[in-house]
């Protein structure tokens, strides 16, 4: 083998042209003009490949020869001096196009698979381990930028000792030192919320204390302390910077996160938790509320009279800030639609499945022994009212009325609430009826009649408040027609006073 | 503006530029100063050694007769050696080459989570350096990756204790910060003599001798100074760290030196902030504007896109127009003992190629990178010349300790730039 190369003696920067040859197996010969040097092959450190360069043959008296020959050098160098396989491989790979297209891909994948899958994990581990020191500082940092948005509560003792009570009521075992921090603010007119901070912080607008029951505002308070739980405020806080959470995550160093928690209350108000911090705070929620007792639907209930009161600007509601409202609500109520509270929205079209529906919430409730019932008291209260056909009076009255087909069908325009009889609420029975009417050309209830109740006082009571409703009637190619409806109406008992404080 | 690497080692940033070295201007060595006038030769005395000359009064001087002085003949004059021509810098990378390199050693690094770094660095390091070739021959840059692979455990093993024993004790992570302060030039003085150490042109090894108390002086006492001013002090203290740099840089027995003055460096900063400053003021009164239009609402996300957009832009404007003016000057005052360098770097054109750079890397989230190197290098490398005043053979080797690795792999860690 013969490769021609160039020495040069490290020395100076005098080079010289050689050749090299292999002599006997082991020894490098290396001859020039006025150049004639011999090197034991086993002393000589061959530069690995890479790309197209020259190689270098690194020799013992800090001499250097530099050849291109690649595949004779390594041939020579073979036996005795195998180029290490990690390099081999890498400058394969590095050769050839199809596999750094493949790499390319890969490392694009890798990052984005890396950002999308290790990021929350990292947020999750980070906030743990932050110091409970540290996460009030943030909590107060945030709560001192929401201060600077809304004024401050016109909520009365009565007001704040309700929702204490809530909180006490779920979380029965914290000792008062140990439970979350309430906030009360004033939100503006429509816009009823409640927030979570780190630190331990739930702020509960005046708004919504004045529209929710007290269920309900156990309900709500069960979601916000699923959010204090699962510390996702410091995790939103670490997510909105990702140099901050590198940083963190990297060294330990927490300090700067206070900082960064001025960026919470804009976060909240603007986007609201992610929906994953959503989800996992009723996932919560829907545990401790069954913990303790406290029907679900509560939950639903409230998610639709904030749906009524939000109206058409929603800005900082509840509802805008805690996305997918209507996927909210399923999951708090599993087996059936979402029944229309008595103060409710639209009444349901006619439809047939309807009254199955209604069957199935007019169950029997539990068996709670009434206090001094009369026997007549409880013989009205567990005997159904059912009018299995139409009455003929009802029948007659309709026959003036047509009912093409409507496009738009009534909205209600003024609900009246429906009194809870109150023999009813003493013996503790709920129940539910349904009544059927028709809505003329002029938004009135007229022929309304109950198909199926509970019992007779319930049947009674929805009359009563169905004929005092108004709606907007139903429409037929721009024409208000008349519309033949079927409204359910439930009766339920709360536990504590229905009515908010003044 | 980031301190260029000692000549000839360059780094694989984009913006790197190899060192600069200044002109030194050397006197020409090839004119020699005869003697041209001839003169009488001095009369000789006719007055006895004895008898002392009356006192007032000198003999008359003997008159020589012009014709009868034998001819001079002027030594002969040695022709005068050829003007000197500047040597290019020849780049031979390939984008496609050395994206193949980059893209496997990215992706080898990120699998193994960082422990191929070493490997990876050494590897594009080469190929940049390897592929730069003066008077035909190439640069060599032999470091072993197992070094720097020892810095890297150690860097990490100081950065774990900093924040596990920061928990335990948090005034540890004051102490740390401080020791990693006061160390910084060590750091820097380790980093550029291991880099030195292993780059080679020709089997000669360039060499970066350490001087800590000079070091100390420009990292640890001239920002203070820095400080002081306001930040006022700022280009000069530019032009320090690379004085610094460079004049303690030797290839064999040949010394770098460099001389720049530091007015131009002024100049520079000054334009350059003033084009940054231009840029933000266009940004603002657009965003006045259509504040006032809009009676007092904002604008819309895209008018601020365009907005921070011009921002960005006008950044980019001011220091790349900074760096491509201070490279002409910072080369052109930087000598290898008598010879010189000269840079004809075009600022517009370097703008346009560091715009394009940006823009492809943007769009194309980072994987045109390599190809943007592999053009900065070139262009630079174009713009480069060097001009030897003799036969550079003469260099020769001289002793000298080497560099160890831990101070290169801290430098990286660390993120500051200390042009290598």
């Amino acid at each position: 083998m013969n490769i021609a190369g160039t020495f040069f003696d490290g020395r100076t920067l005098r080079t010289t042209p050689v050749t090299l040859t292999v002599v006997d197996g082991q020894t490098l010969r290396v001859q020039g003009a006025e150049l004639d040097l011999c090197y034991d092959l086993r002393a000589i450190r061959l530069s690995d490949r890479l790309g197209r360069l020259p190689r270098y043959l690194y020799l013992p008296d800090e001499a250097t020869v530099a050849c291109g020959d690649d595949d004779q050098l390594d041939a020579a160098f073979a036996t005795l001096h195998p180029a290490r396989p990690h390099a081999r491989l890498i400058h394969f790979l590095e050769s050839h196009s199809a596999i750094a297209t493949v790499a390319a891909v890969l490392l694009v994948l890798l990052t984005a698979g890396i950002f999308h899958f290790g990021l929350p994990i990292l947020t999750r581990h980070t906030a743990a381990r932050t110091p409970a020191a540290i996460e009030r500082k943030a909590g107060e940092l945030a709560l001192a930028t929401f201060d600077a948005r809304f004024t401050a509560s016109t909520l009365n003792q009565a007001g704040r000792a309700r929702v204490r009570n809530q909180l006490a009521r779920l979380l029965p075992t914290h000792e008062a030192a140990a439970l979350p921090r309430l906030v009360h603010r004033s939100f503006g007119p429509g816009n009823a919320n409640a927030l979570a901070l780190p630190g331990g912080i739930i702020i509960v607008a005046d708004e919504l204390v004045a529209i929710a029951t007290d269920d309900e505002l156990a309900a709500v308070l069960a979601h916000e302390i699923g959010h204090l739980e699962n510390r996702h405020g410091l995790q939103s806080i670490l997510q909105s910077s990702l140099a901050l959470l590198v940083v963190t995550a990297i060294t330990g160093d927490l300090s700067t996160l206070t900082t960064f928690s001025a960026t919470l209350p804009l976060l909240i108000l603007t986007n609201g938790y992610s929906r994953d911090f959503e989800r996992e705070a009723d996932e919560y929620a829907h545990a401790l509320l069954l913990r303790r007792g406290v029907r679900l639907k509560h939950f639903a209930t409230v998610l639709q009279k904030l749906e009524q009161t939000a109206g058409p600007a929603r800005r900082q509601n509840y509802l805008s800030t805690h996305p997918s409202t209507a996927d909210r609500i399923r999951q708090f109520q599993p087996h059936a639609d979402p029944p229309a509270p008595p103060a409710a929205g639209k009444p349901a079209a006619k439809s047939p499945a309807f009254s199955d529906r209604v069957k199935a919430l007019s169950r029997p409730p539990d068996a709670i022994p009434p206090v001094d019932a009369t026997e007549a008291e409880l013989t009205l209260a567990y005997t159904p009212y059912v009018n299995p056909t139409t009455p003929a009076s009802i029948v007659a009255q309709r026959r003036v009325y047509d009912f093409p087909k409507f496009e738009t069908p009534p909205a209600v325009l003024r609900s009246t609430p429906v009194n809870y009889p109150l023999n009813m609420k003493r013996l503790k029975r709920e129940g539910t009826a349904l009544v059927d009417f028709v809505v003329d050309r002029g938004g009135d209830v007229r022929t309304a009649y109950v198909v199926e109740a509970s019992n007779e006082a319930f049947a009674k009571a929805a009359i009563a408040a169905v004929e005092q409703w108004k709606f907007r009637p139903a429409q037929s190619h721009g024409q208000a027609v008349n519309a033949h409806l079927r409204q359910p109406i439930q009766f339920t008992l709360d536990d504590a006073t229905p009515t908010p404080a003044p | 503006m980031e301190d260029p690497p000692p000549f000839p080692p360059k780094s694989d940033a984009p913006n790197s530029q190899p060192d600069p070295l200044g002109p030194p201007p050397l006197a020409s060595a090839g004119s020699l100063d005869v003697a041209t006038s001839v003169e009488p030769p001095p009369p000789l005395s006719a007055a006895p050694a004895d008898a002392p000359a009356p006192f007032g009064e000198s003999p008359p001087p003997t008159e020589v007769p012009w014709d009868s002085l034998p001819p001079v003949i002027p030594p002969p004059v040695p022709p005068s050696p050829p003007a000197p021509t500047p040597e290019p810098f020849i780049f031979h990378g390939n984008a496609r080459e050395y994206f193949r390199i980059w893209i496997v050693n990215t992706l080898l690094t990120l699998v193994t989570v960082g422990v191929f770094s070493a490997w990876a660095k050494v590897r594009k390091r080469r190929y940049l350096r390897g592929c730069t070739e003066l008077l035909g021959h190439r640069f060599d840059y032999r470091a072993r990756p197992a070094r720097l692979l020892i810095g890297n455990l150690i860097v990490v093993t100081f950065f774990l204790a900093y924040s596990v024993f920061g928990v335990v004790y948090p005034p540890v992570r004051y102490g740390v910060i401080g020791l990693g302060v006061l160390l910084l030039p060590w750091i820097v003085v380790r980093s550029l003599a291991f880099n030195a150490h292993h780059t080679a042109y020709r089997g000669l090894r360039f060499r970066f001798h350490p001087s800590l108390s000079n070091s100390t002086m420009v990292y640890l006492l001239e920002p203070l100074l820095l400080v002081v001013t306001l930040g006022f002090y700022y280009p000069a203290w530019t032009r320090s760290k690379r004085s610094y740099v460079v004049a303690n840089h030797r290839l064999g027995d040949a010394y770098f030196r460099f001389n720049a003055p530091v007015g131009v460096y002024y100049g520079a900063y000054v334009l350059g902030g003033i084009m940054f400053v231009a840029g933000v003021v266009i940004g603002t009164s657009i965003v006045t504007v259509t504040t006032v239009a809009h009676n007092g609402q904002p604008p819309g996300p895209w008018i601020m896109v365009l907005v921070f957009a011009l921002y960005g832009l006008g950044f980019l404007v001011a220091k790349n127009f900074i760096h491509a003016w201070l490279f002409n000057h910072v080369w052109n005052h930087t000598t290898l003992d008598e010879h010189r360098f000269v840079a004809t770097l075009s600022i517009s054109r370097w703008l346009g190629l560091q715009l394009g750079n940006f823009a492809a890397i943007i769009a194309t989230a980072g994987l045109l990178y390599p190809w943007a190197v592999i053009r900065t290098q070139r262009y630079t490398a174009s713009c480069l010349h060097f001009i030897p005043s003799g036969p550079i053979e003469c260099i020769q080797k001289l002793g000298g300790t080497t560099g160890s690795a831990t101070g290169d792999t801290a430098a990286e860690f660390i993120g500051l730039d200390f042009g290598l």
